[in-house]
């Protein structure tokens, strides 16, 4: 059936490959990151693997492996990224939006696996949206992503112990990997972000709030800080932009 | 760990994948208000700089290795470098400081 949905137009799903592969170079050496990560927390490599497989999205696959590792419940965790990955519920609108009347049903639950911010952007930005044309991106975005993690997870099994041990840093560098950027292209975001840091820190050093709050100071955090953000400063762009 | 870790793994691509799922299978063409899409954008950023701060500063076996550290990932991702160098140079860094320091 795949077959049949990718071949509806071959131009458009060449296209969307091609599109996608400065994607394939981005996402492969995060993945591959996120692989040598889980297996320093004690991930296995085929969950660690599977993972890639089963929620291909960046930030919260981290974050999960992160939390489980310091004994986070998983409720916890699930809500956490389910907040975090709520921004897909604006891009899936947006290629409902944008595909309206050329996406058939039988496509829309496959097309939903493979939207991530970055298939957003490119399929966002062509003026004729072809349904093939998103395939093909997110065909070869998500290649990049399970053969990342494949590679990382590898490689971890090679390196000395010793390094494995100064791994810890990695995570937080992947952090600023993702918020940097948009923080130096937008005042409105580095507010919000900023204020997060300053909640989560008065949170952390404050042992009375600490002892009360404990593992849900990055849950309260993302509430409080997205609230504020969306009240005193909304976002001005349209969603077709 | 391991029936936790499977047990996260398909919670977490569940969640993950309502999200992306939901919209298309309820798509009338009615768009979300801007406040619930301003809501929506910064979620992400604010997460992570939940996340990044303060416990950055404990990482490494000490803050003024974390500090450094955290200093030189930062330089070089605004200088657009790849993340393998960001995270390589920065845990070689972090690594011959925790020898010397």
């Amino acid at each position: 059936m795949e077959q049949s949905i990718y071949l509806e137009d071959k131009e458009e799903f060449k296209d969307g490959i091609k599109a996608g592969l400065p994607i394939f170079m981005g996402y492969f050496p995060i993945s591959l990151t996120f692989g040598l990560i889980a297996k320093a927390t004690g991930l296995s490599g085929v969950l660690a693997v599977l993972m890639s497989l089963t929620n291909f999205t960046g930030a919260t696959q981290f974050i999960g492996v992160k939390m489980l590792a310091q004994g986070v419940g998983i409720g916890n965790i699930v809500l956490t990224t389910f907040m975090i990955n709520a921004r897909y519920l604006l891009m899936s609108f947006c290629f409902a939006n944008k595909l309206k009347g050329i996406l058939s049903d039988k496509e829309k639950p496959l097309l939903a696996f493979g939207v991530t911010d970055e298939v957003f952007v490119v399929s966002m930005t062509k003026e004729k949206l072809e349904t093939s044309f998103t395939f093909g991106a997110q065909l070869i975005s998500y290649s990049g992503w399970v053969l990342g993690t494949l590679t990382g997870v590898m490689i971890a099994d090679i390196l000395p112990e010793s390094i494995i041990n100064s791994i810890g840093i990695a995570i937080y560098i992947m952090f600023l990997g993702l918020l940097i950027p948009p923080i130096i292209n937008s005042l409105k975001i580095a507010i919000v972000a900023g204020l997060a840091m300053f909640i989560s820190s008065i949170i952390y050093w404050t042992p009375a709030l600490n002892d009360f709050i404990g593992n849900w100071r990055i849950i309260i955090t993302i509430m409080f800080a997205s609230l504020m953000g969306a009240i005193f400063l909304p976002m001005e762009e349209d969603l077709d932009e | 760990m391991n029936n936790r870790a499977i047990i996260m793994i398909l919670l977490t691509g569940l969640v993950t994948y309502l999200a992306r799922v939901i919209p298309l299978l309820l798509y009338k063409g009615k768009e979300p208000s801007k406040f619930l899409r301003s809501f929506l954008e910064y979620i992400p950023y604010a997460a992570l700089g939940a996340l990044l701060f303060p416990e950055i500063l404990y990482s490494t076996e000490s803050i003024l290795t974390a500090v450094l550290g955290g200093i030189c990932a930062t330089v070089l991702i605004i200088k657009k470098q790849n993340m393998i160098i960001v995270v390589g140079g920065t845990i070689l860094l972090v690594y011959i400081l925790n020898l010397s320091l």
